[in-house]
């Protein structure tokens, strides 16, 4: 490691507030700088309007139309026969969001001014009302395949303003993105003593320039950014929540925590109100559930300090409210004190405050159950068969769709069907099907091709895979959170965060491949706090989850860009994340250098980070290994890389050349793709349990 | 480390290919034969009748032409049609591309002869005659029935014989030909960057480390480099990135600790020897390389005078073997490329023919409104073109460039002779070099580097002057001084910043009409962004010789960089929100032209400082003496204020610009006007535009005039000059008989006969080089209201003026002659100007007219003027002579007498201007 002398000459940051170091070649995160990173995002956002937009763009038009044009009444009943596969079917929310889009004083000023264009002579309206028109939609019997997107988006031409229109709207609701991000960036580093000021930047960046975000949003078109914008507010508010009670003093309990309420409630209600805009958050809904059960509704009643030596002074503060109370009690070490003294070890009990529930159970259900309200008080258009509840509910989950997509996302059931697929190809060729006895061949008659699993039982699946991360560890980092001051609650839940959504992504029942990013945004969460690992996971999960974004992109006109813009993105989070591991172990190293010159004082800090991140603190390692193990990439990366290249040329250059024309395998690139990012995504998914486990004892062992 | 750094690198090269990338997606030049948008404030541009589109196409033609051809044809096929007129090396390169797509497009035909190629087998050829038919057959076959975007097979089409004319633009080929444009930057310009700027900030010195950064991607993210290869669609990065390589290799030299390692001063030679080469490349690329070529060749012609090592006695003989050994080298590359063309043509036609084709001086002396000095100077108060011969012109600005370029190219040669120290300073400031030191800093910061730098100012500096005063300059020539002071970030941040700028500036106008307004401002917005990060405080490294940067805080002058912003943005938001004067409808690209002809005037100048500066301070630059903090704040509210209203601007832009507007939008009618029918009439007969039709004209005046008393006795006491009426009186004359003309209905009869004569263009047949009815109410708005009769013996006369054949030449050039009296242009033309200037000989003077209408019409047309003018006053004086003569013969003496004085006073007054005044 080539290092000027200056560099080591440098006077050790003293305090964890100094901890970057003047030649951090990374700005620490401002207001100023995010603004700039707006900027220029959004200048590259808008060059990506003239690229291919998919027959989302034709859903969301219709549905700024409908929002437009009919009466809320009717909004979920316009085209109730499913003549359209584009009618509104996300929650009521989001379609007072679309009505927001399409009635403010913008959008009208649009369509209807004379003015615009500068030239008196002009009357046209910048916008034509065509754009926003209720159109008798191209009917199509099949649902949104490949080819019939192709043939309505060529049916329906929109003029090149409208098309600005809409994308533009995409573009400003990602202010909510660029919100979230900075809120949830700053929020995770400020609550955690290990990560350095560069991290929050970072966490920041990575989020915003998200390939797989502009790809979907920018270019495919949905709205996902503002979407997950919400979920990353709802994160950050759990987050400071989770931090404020560990910078309490212990003794005073009972009391309420007015901050700590005061941000928990608002992350309920983000997430309420994120489940009202897309009902697919739903798989962590339990997870929020459980953890605000026991991190919200459980109140620390006392501290018992000592052998039995207090014991009664719980009991005399409980009385106030010992009607509804229940007390557990968990005990817990403080990490200060040395673990020989016995007499200050803590009892903590924890009391069920029904007070909290109530008001966590009102904040929430008003959030979610808010915007159904204006429906439900509507009457029913003419013609209605069912009223507006089971319309709505109709639209919103509709089954029947099939198990998987069209193009199969890269999760558990894509593995399943080639598997199935596989086994009923070999099964056909006559020497396999000839050798083995009629007995063993019928039985495999019966059950190949595999048979579609229920739905559910996807949905028991599901459960038993949201159980690990979504229900017992948040009941264990709820719990761990509110008697260890030195346990970053937010930090944890991050990770379940992320592995619910992999979860879902992995076992749900008709996942879209986008669903991916609900893990892969939090995830760049967790790089703020400086864990090796999550480096390498967060790179590897990006890796597989993006490139299985890829065929939603099929024109060979985006080729380019998403290669490109991949790449790009790779090369330059993989440097940033090398840098910022570079930086800190050399701080590290000056700061160890510094404690072994002078004294012995140090452990208390590299306990304290020790427990955090789950980092060996350790010895002063030679510089070899220290440099092998924080290298982000490793060999097996870059095998990875190597074959997702390939697959990448397969299916893009030598595919449409070779085979393309003859009309054979024409299923080949997607089903590929869907695979070997199904195992990659696996493999991602195995890693976030495993680490979430280490977390989880972590959380669960007195440290 | 270095992985990392790798990893950067890559990571900011595909960036910039991202960009590149994006800016792709947008129209380029010429895209469904749009040229400009319709509205009355640009110039009207009639859709041409010979070509179609514009860059794309030719780059596309050649392709087609090179490969399908036999060498001897590329420089003489159909040269109407986008005639090669580059290089050899573009042609050659043309043909690569050429074959290339050929031959990827034949991969599908042998097991899909259904594909979609093959349409000049099935429909025939498609030709001008029937080009029509040929383009909606082929949008028939490529939209319908077949799925598009798989068939490679389309790129046949795309190179395919004649059949690929008049707007074959498939996305599958405008892809193949964007992503050739890709290619060839990133493998020449992208690694020329990439190498230079490891040379200019070293990568190795960490603190140089993030400068290496920044560098590379102001260099790599140039708005006006990536606006104009790939969106309007040029290979101008090819040229460009050659000659960073060929200022690369010129500036190798051996250092003179490993001189005695390598004794021969000819191998030391070796750099300049390969940079010659290249460059020779460079310029057989492109000719507008001929901007860098005198900085070049005064730099290596110093260089052969350089003492390299001490030991090698300096001779004469040196000097000669070096230049040679150049000279050679530059003979054999042109040769070698121009070699097959002198053969195949069995005489050095072939030769001569490329060189016709590459220096069309024909064209005049600038073209469209470029930001350059006689594009200033012939605005109105100036008009030089009006002034100074035709003939002169050429040598003026060859004087001016060479006066301009000389101080550049004198201190280059001194650099090259090796008059500049060479202790620069290695790394980070210490002086003493262990040998450890030396071999580190010899790669990163060899005295090679102070010529490198200074090279690079140089040939900013040249052809920077080439671009403000040479001959025939394009808009785009602003790229050739662009690439290299880009590269030099480190030295002068806040004059790169600031140049970078406003070259993109000054190319508004073109992408207007290429319909790149979204991606305009994107880019510079972005740039803007990019700049904003190399400023944040904790790359305060970015180390500023503040004393090469002209713009830098310790100057005053960094105020008129504040103020052209202002300018900038100011313009940008006067073209949206000001519509121009009738009269003056070029007012913005006029505007453009002549502030940007200021700013690079300032910019030229800033690049003579850096270079002087340099010199002097001997090339050891205080590189210790780092500007303390840029202040967060330095993120200047300038450049922030400049983003929000450029954002403001082109938001309004879109309005307006509307790259993709749709062709149905109204502003066409206008221009169309009147021809098309009742329905835009409306439009054009505003108030303004009455009032400009009931100016009375000079004759008006001067008959209104006679028509008063001559003299009136009774009024002696006037003055009697004051005899001459006022011009309010005429004005009433004219106001009396409003009603006849405000409808219009005259100007509809007169319409409809100057459309029988075929002066004016008629409502079906929009023809190009044909007025509009509306161009010509524009500029004579007194037609509306004269007389048929009358306006219809003038346009006779005309018609059959200058030789007697029938030529609308002379009505084209200037609508409003048909405003005079049939009577008075005859007179004019046929008596007084013969008289005057040809010695009574009627026939010289019309056959002058004549040349001098095809060579500089408005010359021409001032004689005309002249002659009209004149012969009108001279028969008004003899008039006014002859009745005072019939006067009563008691005043007659006195009258006479009078008149004399009067004419005398009169010739005094206007004497002095002579009757060429008008």
């Amino acid at each position: 490691m080539i290092r000027r002398p200056t560099a080591i000459n440098m006077p050790p940051p003293t305090t964890a507030a100094a901890a970057t170091s003047p030649s951090s070649s990374l700005p620490t995160l401002t207001p100023q700088y995010a603004i700039i990173t707006f900027l220029l995002l959004t200048s590259v956002k808008w060059l990506l309007v003239p690229t291919y937009h998919s027959t989302d763009f034709d859903v969301h038009r219709l549905w700024l139309a409908i929002t437009r044009h009919l009466p809320i009444s009717e909004w979920y009943y316009y085209d109730a026969n499913g003549t359209t596969p584009h009618t509104l079917d996300y929650p009521p929310l989001f379609a007072f969001f679309e009505y927001i889009l399409s009635n403010n004083f913008i959008t009208n000023s649009l369509v209807t001014n004379a003015n615009g264009g500068g030239s008196a002579s002009s009357s046209q309206p910048w916008l034509d009302e065509q754009c926003l028109a209720l159109l008798p939609l191209p009917s199509s019997d099949t649902t949104t395949t490949m080819t019939t997107s192709v043939a309505s988006s060529m049916t329906m031409e929109f003029s090149n303003n409208c098309i600005r229109f809409h994308r533009g709207t995409v573009i400003i609701s990602d202010v909510v993105l660029f919100l979230g991000a900075y809120m949830a960036a700053t929020s995770v580093v400020a609550t955690s003593s290990s990560s350095s000021k560069s991290s929050s930047w970072i966490a920041f960046i990575l989020i915003v320039t998200n390939p797989g975000l502009i790809m979907l949003d920018h270019v495919h078109f949905q709205y996902n950014g503002m979407l997950l914008g919400v979920l990353l507010i709802s994160i950050a508010c759990m987050v400071r929540g989770g931090a404020s009670s560990s910078s309490r003093a212990s003794s005073s309990s009972v009391s309420p925590l007015p901050m700590q309420v005061v941000w928990e409630l608002l992350a309920a209600a983000t997430f309420a109100a994120l489940l009202a805009l897309k009902h697919l958050y739903l798989t962590l809904a339990p997870l929020y559930f459980v953890y605000l059960l026991r991190r919200h509704c459980f109140v620390v009643v006392s501290n018992y300090v000592g052998g039995g030596k207090n014991e009664l002074n719980g009991y005399g503060n409980e009385k106030d409210n010992i009607n509804n109370n229940r007390s557990s009690s968990i005990s817990g070490d403080k990490n200060k004190n040395k673990s020989d003294d016995n007499e200050m070890t803590t009892m903590v009990v924890l009391q069920f405050s029904w007070r909290r529930l109530l008001v966590l159970g009102m904040v929430t259900l008003l959030c979610f159950l808010g915007p159904f309200v204006p429906f439900l008080i509507q009457d029913n258009p003419a013609g209605a068969v069912v009223g507006q509840i089971q319309q709505i509910l109709k639209r919103l989950f509709p089954f029947g769709r099939g198990l998987v997509h069209d193009y199969w996302a890269a999760n558990v059931w894509a593995l399943y069907l080639f598997i199935s697929r596989l086994v009923a190809f070999a099964f056909q060729k006559p020497p396999i099907k000839l050798i083995l006895p009629t007995s063993i061949r019928d039985v495999l008659d019966s059950i190949i091709p595999f048979p579609e699993p229920k739905p559910s039982l996807v949905a028991l699946l599901l459960l038993i895979g949201l159980w690990p991360g979504g229900i017992h560890l948040a009941w264990k980092i709820g719990s761990r959170s509110l008697i260890d001051p030195f346990c970053n609650g937010g930090r944890l839940f991050i990770q379940a965060v992320v592995f619910c959504s992999l979860s879902s992504f992995m076992l749900g029942y008709h996942v879209h491949e986008k669903a991916i990013l609900t893990a892969i945004v939090p995830m760049t969460l967790l790089l703020a706090t400086n864990s090796r690992r999550a480096t390498r996971l967060y790179i590897r999960t990006c890796t597989f989850g993006l490139f299985g974004l890829f065929p939603l992109l099929y024109r060979p006109e985006e080729l380019l860009l998403k290669a490109v813009i991949f790449i790009a993105w790779m090369c330059g989070a993989v440097y940033i994340l090398e840098n910022n591991e570079e930086e800190r172990q050399r701080q590290q190293q000056q700061q160890q250098q510094q404690q072994q010159g002078v004294h012995h004082l140090g452990n208390d800090k590299n306990r304290a980070g020790g427990a955090d991140h789950g980092l060996v603190g350790g010895h002063q390692n030679q510089n070899e290994e220290r440099k092998k193990r924080s290298a982000a990439l490793r060999k097996v990366d870059l095998v990875s890389f190597a074959i997702l290249g390939s697959a990448l040329l397969f299916m893009e250059i030598i595919h449409p050349i070779v085979l393309m024309p003859s009309g054979r395998m024409e299923f080949l690139p997607l089903m590929a793709t869907s695979v070997i990012c199904a195992m990659g995504v696996a493999w991602c998914w195995l890693e976030s349990y495993s680490q979430m486990i280490v977390v989880g004892d972590v959380a669960q062992r007195p440290s | 480390m270095s992985r990392s750094r790798h990893l950067l690198h890559a990571a900011i090269i595909s960036s910039a290919l991202l960009l590149r990338i994006l800016v792709g997606f947008h129209p380029h030049s010429g895209q469904d034969d749009y040229q400009g948008p319709k509205s009355p404030q640009h110039e009207h541009r009639p859709i041409n009748p010979t070509k179609y589109g514009g860059d794309y196409e030719a780059q596309r033609h050649w392709m087609e032409i090179t490969y399908h051809l036999p060498l001897n044809e590329w420089y003489y096929h159909d040269l109407e049609y986008w005639g090669l007129d580059y290089p050899p090396l573009t042609a050659y390169v043309s043909w690569f591309f050429g074959w290339m797509a050929h031959n990827l497009g034949g991969m599908t035909l042998h097991n899909d002869d259904v594909s979609f190629s093959g349409i000049d087998v099935r429909d025939g050829v498609c030709d001008e005659r029937n080009s029509q038919v040929c383009i909606e057959k082929m949008q028939n076959t490529g939209t319908g029935t077949r799925k598009v975007s798989r068939g490679i097979g389309v790129l046949r089409d795309l190179v395919a014989l004649h059949s690929s004319r008049w707007g074959f633009e498939h996305s599958g080929g405008k892809m193949y030909m964007r992503f050739t444009v890709l290619l060839c930057d990133l493998i020449i310009y992208m690694s020329a960057v990439w190498v230079l700027s490891r040379r200019l900030a070293a990568s190795e010195v960490e603190e140089r480390a993030s400068s290496n950064v920044w560098l590379m991607l102001t260099a790599l993210c140039q708005p006006a480099i990536i606006l104009i290869d790939h969106g309007h669609f040029q290979y101008n990065t090819v040229s460009l990135g050659l000659a960073l390589w060929s200022f690369h290799y010129v500036t190798i030299t051996t250092n003179s600790a490993k001189a005695d390692v390598r004794q021969l001063s000819s191998s030391a030679f070796m750099g300049p020897i390969w940079g010659s080469i290249v460059f020779s490349l460079a310029l057989n690329f492109k000719q507008m390389e001929l901007y860098h070529a005198p900085a070049v060749f005064a730099y290596l012609l110093g260089r052969c005078f350089r003492r390299d090592t001490k030991q090698n006695q300096f001779s004469m003989w040196t000097v000669v073997r070096r230049f040679t050994a150049l000279g050679m080298t530059v003979i054999l590359t042109f040769a070698l490329l121009w070699l097959p063309f002198a053969m195949s043509s069995h005489s050095l036609d072939g030769v001569m023919q490329i060189i016709r084709r590459l220096f069309p001086f024909h064209r005049g002396i600038f073209e469209g409104k470029v930001a350059n000095v006689w594009c200033a100077l012939s605005i109105k108060p100036f008009s030089i073109r009006d002034r100074v011969s035709v003939n002169v012109l050429p040598f003026a600005a060859l004087g001016l460039t060479l006066a301009l370029i000389l101080p550049p190219c004198y201190l280059l040669f001194r650099v090259g002779r090796g008059d500049i120290t060479y202790r620069d300073v290695g790394s980070s400031g210490d002086g003493d070099s262990t040998p450890n030191q030396l071999s580190r800093t010899r790669n990163s910061e060899g005295s090679g580097n102070v010529d490198l730098r200074l090279l690079l100012w140089g040939t900013g500096s040249t052809s920077l002057a080439f671009f403000l005063a040479s001959y025939q300059v394009h808009e785009k020539g602003i790229l050739i001084p662009l690439a290299p002071i880009s590269m030099l970030m480190v030295d002068a941040p806040n004059f790169v910043f600031f140049f970078s700028i406003l070259a993109t500036w000054s190319l508004w106008p073109l992408l207007v009409i290429d319909r790149l307004v979204d991606a305009y401002v994107c880019c510079i917005v972005i740039f803007l962004c990019i700049n904003s990060f190399a400023r944040v405080p904790s790359s305060e490294q970015l180390t500023t010789h503040d004393d090469l940067d002209i713009f830098s805080d310790r100057y005053i002058t960094r105020y008129i960089s504040k103020l052209s912003w202002v300018v900038m943005v100011t313009l940008h938001l006067l073209e949206v929100t000001m519509i121009p004067p009738n009269n003056l409808p070029d007012l913005f690209p006029v505007l453009w032209s002549f502030a940007g002809c200021g700013l690079f005037c300032i910019s030229y100048i800033g690049t003579l400082h850096a270079m002087i500066k340099y010199c002097n301070s001997g090339g050891k630059r205080s590189e210790s003496r780092q500007r303390t903090k840029m202040k967060p704040s330095s993120i200047s509210p300038v450049s922030v204020l400049s983003i929000f209203l450029l954002i403001c601007t082109t938001s309004e832009g879109f309005l307006l610009g509307s790259p993709f507007r749709n062709s149905n939008a109204p502003i066409i009618c206008t221009n169309i006007l009147l021809s098309s029918g009742q329905d835009c009439t409306g439009d054009i007969i505003t108030e303004d535009f009455l009032s400009r039709a009931m100016v009375s004209l000079e004759w008006e005046r001067k008959n209104a005039q006679e028509a008063l008393p001559v003299l009136d006795l009774s009024t002696r006491e006037y003055d009697s000059m004051s005899t001459v009426s006022t011009a309010n009186d005429t004005d009433e004359l004219v106001d009396r008989d409003v009603d006849d003309w405000i409808d219009g209905h005259i100007w509809k009869i007169t319409e409809q006969h100057l459309v029988d004569m075929d002066i004016v263009a008629g409502t079906e047949t929009i023809q190009a080089m044909k007025l509009t009815s509306h161009q010509m109410l524009i500029r004579a708005p007194q037609l509306y209201r004269l007389p048929t009769s009358q306006v219809i013996d003038a346009a006779h006369f005309l018609l059959s003026y200058p030789s007697g054949k029938k030529s609308a030449a002379l009505i084209e050039a200037d609508p409003s002659l048909l405003t005079y009296l049939a009577d008075d242009l005859q007179y004019g033309l046929h008596e007084y100007l013969p008289n005057m200037m040809f010695m009574g000989n009627d026939a010289i003077a019309a056959q002058t007219i004549e040349t001098q209408l095809s060579i500089s019409p408005s010359f021409a047309l001032q004689l005309i003027r002249m002659a009209v003018d004149g012969g009108m006053e001279e028969r008004s004086v003899s008039r006014a002579l002859g009745s005072a003569g019939k006067a009563s013969g008691k005043a007659v003496e006195g009258i006479v007498g009078e008149m004399r004085r009067g004419l005398r006073e009169w010739k005094q007054t206007k004497g002095g201007k002579g009757s060429l005044g008008r």
